[in-house]
């Protein structure tokens, strides 16, 4: 199988850090080695104490590495709506920093979409146009996002989509343009076709959870379906630009 | 290389299966990977009717020399567990035995999975087992101690800690683990092989529910020899599965 797919690739799920959770090395020297291996332009990633222990250092070690990176790594902003104190302003410092995106992880941090406080980052974030991925590893967890944006003008990224709750998933992204759907939970070449079939490729954002997982877990089901070479570049690259670009 | 898979599932119910043949989609898969064999069980007998689905492995493995089998039992039906054994696994073409996972069925060291392993020791045969949570490594471990001479393939689930398991299976040497590619975490192969050296961690492709592509892009991407990728691949399950 070959290792580099020759399409450009972005990856919107990765991840730099200390992970507590196992003992997986997610330095950056590990991540940027996998994307020189499979060809990855750019990854966009979260610190995993932005995650795991306070949103502020952990996005402040964002932009480090970022720097540090020259440009290959795009650091994505987390901030844990249960903090509450201060996400208004936390989100203003990241994005006069030029962060582009923000990214959210109710299942490490014990809330779910519905609770008051992440309603009100929902808000923030539409007043200020910006887009956000959120992991949905749970049953009734989609149905929550989509009724918090349901109006909104504002994207939102389904991500950490289990095989429980995929149907619920395809149906919220399906009836809803502004929810789009993360590609590390298709694990089947046939997957995509099918995937794409329910909610249109110009719905689908690749996402590997590297270094966590392994690259070509995600990478290789997308190669092997049958899209055509234009599908799987708006999968890779293109899908994404828009919503970030947007 | 020819490769072995050494657990794959015959049942077409997860929501990224298309409708159609999913045994010409499995041959077309063997023949594209140049998979020399395919050890199957059936996914209905596991979460549906037992006999039906032993049934539908049985009919497939007599008629198609690129598949073997392996009969499901439940421990909650231990008279036709027991006739599914009988059954099928005095037939060659079978291979050993699949215990459900526990959590649809019974933890591995309850009186219920023992009493199977019981009726099932005259066959000698190895058994696939599922492990979910790290208990049910710590069970399987404690069910070894009680049958020394029958061997164990263990399977992740999605969401297994796996990490855990491994390591309390490290020591244990009739239990064997497999790749697929329903666990991805990455690391995960290489400490398998470091922890139980490299004859004991084999490929399964995980079909239906995962394709080949995901694991064995795993074995690629993975920091081993050229040995071990083929040992895992092709040479342990020829030894473990005696084929």
């Amino acid at each position: 199988m070959a290792a580099q797919s020759g399409l450009p690739i972005v990856d919107c799920n990765t991840w730099v850090g200390f992970y507590p959770r196992q003992a997986i090395d997610l330095s950056p020297q590990v991540l940027l080695s996998i994307m020189k291996r499979y060809g990855v332009a750019r990854a966009l990633f979260v610190h995993t104490t932005a995650v795991f222990y306070d949103a502020r250092t952990g996005n402040d070690l964002a932009v480090q590495v970022a720097k540090e990176s020259g440009g290959l790594l795009i650091p994505v902003a987390s901030i844990n709506p249960m903090q509450y104190r201060g996400i208004g302003e936390e989100i203003d410092r990241r994005l006069q920093q030029g962060f582009r995106l923000f990214r959210f992880f109710p299942q490490w941090q014990n809330w779910q979409p519905k609770v008051a406080p992440f309603r009100e980052l929902v808000n923030i974030l539409t007043e200020k146009g910006v887009p956000f991925l959120i992991d949905c590893p749970k049953v009734g967890w989609a149905t929550e996002i989509a009724d918090l944006v349901q109006d909104k003008p504002l994207t939102v990224v389904l991500s950490d989509v289990s095989e429980v709750n995929m149907g619920e998933v395809l149906c919220v992204v399906k009836s809803l343009p502004n929810i789009y759907l993360e590609t590390s939970c298709i694990i089947q070449p046939d997957g995509y076709d099918l995937v794409a079939d329910e909610i249109g490729v110009d719905k689908l954002v690749f996402g590997s959870n590297a270094p966590l997982h392994y690259f070509a877990s995600a990478l290789f089901p997308l190669l092997h379906s049958a899209l055509s070479d234009e599908d799987k570049r708006k999968v890779l690259v293109e899908n994404l630009r828009r919503i970030v670009q947007a | 290389m020819p490769l072995i898979d050494a657990y794959a599932e015959l049942g077409w119910w997860t929501i990224q299966n298309r409708d159609g043949d999913e045994i010409a989609m499995m041959e077309r898969v063997a023949q594209r990977y140049n998979i020399e064999f395919i050890s199957v069980a059936s996914a209905e007998a596991m979460r549906g009717d037992l006999s039906l689905g032993n049934r539908k492995v049985a009919e497939l493995v007599a008629q198609n020399p690129k598949f073997r089998g392996y009969v499901v039992v439940n421990p909650n039906h231990l008279e036709a567990s027991s006739e599914e054994m009988k059954r099928n696994l005095t037939k060659g073409n079978f291979l050993g035995i699949v215990l459900p996972p526990p959590s649809l069925a019974h933890p591995f060291n309850s009186w219920r999975t023992m009493e199977l392993i019981k009726m099932a020791r005259r066959y000698d045969c190895p058994f696939v087992a599922f492990v979910e949570i790290s208990f049910d490594a710590q069970a399987l471990v404690a069910l070894t101690k009680s049958f020394p001479g029958i061997k164990f393939l263990m399977v992740p689930n999605q969401g297994s800690d796996w990490w855990a398991a491994l390591k309390i299976v490290e020591d244990v040497t009739n239990i064997s683990v497999v790749v697929s590619g329903l666990l991805t975490e990455r690391g995960i192969i290489e400490q398998a092989i470091s922890l139980l050296g490299e004859r004991r961690v084999l490929w399964a492709s995980g079909m239906t529910r995962v394709h080949p592509t995901c694991s064995l892009g795993m074995i690629q991407e993975a920091e081993l020899t050229e040995r071990q990728r083929n040992m895992i691949v092709e040479v342990n399950a020829k030894h473990w599965l005696s084929l």
